[in-house]
């Protein structure tokens, strides 16, 4: 059977387009075919990048903490304090126990180290009697301090020198009290590879012609922005190191490619559009955090988290660029399922407020999701920073 | 004088990655990997797919480079590999015996060649990218690869006629959706 001559013109065009055609490759291509050819298993690059990064951060913040100055102490200073702020109760003292005696009410033997007995009131008796004898200032009485100690309180001078025991209490009477519940405003943006340089990929579909309406990006080279999310929640302190913390947060995946937007009606493609293309993905999710308290001072903390986060896709939406543009909607099916690691640190800015930064790992498992970023890499490390207030 | 000195440095080149000169295994893979992987994704469809065929298409050919004797020039001797690895894949997961009823909805009669010139490589690639994979690979091996229809049919395990009648279907797929994206 003869050739077709007629499409001699066109086979050449074709060829002469795609023979010398280059396509972008992704590095791990190289890491795999190296390691195949080494004869070993490969271990991502990425991974032992991002576990530097981690242990790096957290050195820095850990230095960083141990290297700050506490604010300077009152014990500092040339007298004891006096623990005024604390609550304190009067207990009758003297020989005619008509002397009222200021006492902090402790929780603890310690904290009663640190504090100076109040400075005594005198009260004058109940029932003057003019024949008794006045009584006289028992400071002034000689065994002064035998009084005290007869009276059963804790002996002060014993720990008056003792400058650690002061700055024990000092900090643990400024530091405020530990609410176990706060709320949270947060904000995240993600980074990876993939959101700095286009990367290629192609339909999941894209076998022939389709046979309902979408968009096919092809062979196109996606460019994805920044995945950007905010949300709000709670976190509780279940015990004295431990939290746990849940969230509804809001999260943004755009992309941007050449592809083509082909509209079927009564199984026949009725429209086929190729232009530029801008993807938005919406979704809602739950993450779920347990967090680990490593180190904490009056003024900042640092800690471990980990979790998991369950996120539904609101609406996946296509623009086309064409003449005229066209907007295109998808639902999203499934569930998208995530885990994370991290490490952050908490600046208590007042007593009801904190700022943190939570740098962390997180690794979008493949639950049959629309393309993005995530399907693409779904290891990221991730920043979330937001605002921790006491409720 | 150059094409025997480019032979003279792909062999010396080639020897070099015999002997696991990972330097040199380096340079030949920058080389060709971009050129190999637009290969891949013509015959595969999807990305994914194209991937795993450029890593195997790699390790055989630096399995078997010390077979390349200079005869030819060492990228066609290496697309023939990648090709092969491609096919060989498609063979196996029976994607080949896959056929679609494509409708051919535009009844043209004439081919343009024109057409062509108003598309990007990138618009032109996804258009290949989206045809049934047995029109797909036969317009790949005829039309870009330069087999014969009876290459094609013994490389494929499919007679001579269906080679034209799968190249014929998809020539015309192809000029209906360039005609479609001009209007």
């Amino acid at each position: 059977m003869p050739e077709d001559r007629r499409y001699d013109d066109f086979d050449l065009q074709i060829r002469s387009m795609l023979q010398d055609a280059e396509e972008e490759v992704p590095s791990r291509v190289w890491d795999a075919v190296s390691g195949r050819i080494a004869g070993r298993k490969v271990i991502s690059a990425w991974w032992r990048r991002a576990a530097a990064g981690v242990a790096a951060a957290a050195a820095a913040v850990a230095v960083g903490i141990f290297l700050m100055p506490d604010s300077p102490s009152a014990a500092d200073g040339d007298s004891a304090p006096v623990a005024e702020a604390e609550p304190v109760q009067f207990t009758r003292t003297g020989p005619d126990e008509n002397l009222l005696v200021a006492e902090p009410l402790f929780a603890s033997g310690e904290r009663k180290s640190s504090i100076k007995p109040a400075a005594r009131e005198e009260v004058p008796p109940a029932d003057p009697d003019p024949e008794a004898v006045p009584a006289e200032n028992p400071a002034d009485e000689p065994g002064g301090d035998a009084v005290e100690e007869s009276s059963g309180k804790v002996p002060a001078e014993e720990y008056r020198d003792d400058p650690f025991a002061r700055m024990a209490y000092d900090d643990a009477s400024k530091r405020s009290p530990k609410r176990p519940l706060s709320g949270f405003v947060q904000g995240n943006v993600t980074s990876n590879e993939s959101s700095r340089k286009p990367s290629g990929h192609m339909a999941s579909s894209s076998s022939g012609v389709p046979s309902k309406t979408g968009v096919n990006d092809g062979t196109s080279i996606s460019t994805y922005g920044i995945p950007l999310s905010f949300g709000v929640g709670a976190k509780y302190r279940f015990a004295q190191k431990w939290s746990v913390s849940a969230a509804l947060s809001y999260s943004l995946l755009s992309r941007s490619f050449t592809g083509t937007y082909t509209e079927v009606t009564g199984g026949r493609i009725t429209k086929s559009v190729t232009a530029d293309i801008t993807n938005n993905l919406h979704y809602i999710g739950i993450p779920v955090n347990v967090y680990y308290d490593i180190l904490e001072s009056n003024k900042v903390s640092f800690y471990a988290f980990g979790g998991v986060g369950v996120e539904k896709g609101l609406v996946n939406k296509y623009r086309i660029h064409g003449q005229p543009a066209i907007n295109y909607s998808e639902s999203v099916p499934g569930i998208q399922f995530s885990s994370a690691l991290g490490l952050g640190f908490e600046f208590m800015l007042n007593d009801y407020l904190n700022l943190y930064v939570d740098p962390s790992a997180r690794y979008y498992f493949d639950c049959g999701q629309p393309r993005s970023v995530r399907t693409q890499k779904p290891f990221m490390m991730n920043l979330e920073v937001g605002l921790r207030f006491k409720i | 004088m150059r094409q025997e000195e480019t032979v003279s440095d792909d062999l010396h080149l080639a020897s070099l990655c015999a002997k696991g000169d990972r330097t040199a295994q380096k340079r030949l893979y920058d080389r060709l990997a971009p050129k190999m992987f637009a290969v891949c994704l013509r015959y595969m469809g999807d990305r994914d797919s194209a991937e795993d065929i450029l890593q195997d298409g790699f390790v055989t050919l630096f399995s078997k480079i010390d077979s390349y004797s200079g005869e030819g020039s060492f990228e066609g001797w290496a697309r023939k590999i990648f090709v092969n690895t491609a096919l060989m894949s498609l063979r196996k997961n029976d994607i080949l015996k896959q056929s679609e009823d494509i409708e051919v909805a535009w009844g043209l009669s004439s081919p343009d060649a024109s057409a062509v010139q108003n598309v990007s490589y990138r618009e032109l690639l996804q258009m290949v990218a989206k045809l049934p994979p047995g029109f797909r690979t036969v317009f790949n091996m005829y039309v870009i690869e330069g087999y014969s229809h009876k290459e094609i049919g013994e490389a494929l395990g499919i007679s001579e006629n269906t080679s034209r009648s799968q190249l014929m279907r998809a020539r015309t797929v192809l000029q209906g959706w360039l005609k479609n994206r001009e209007k």
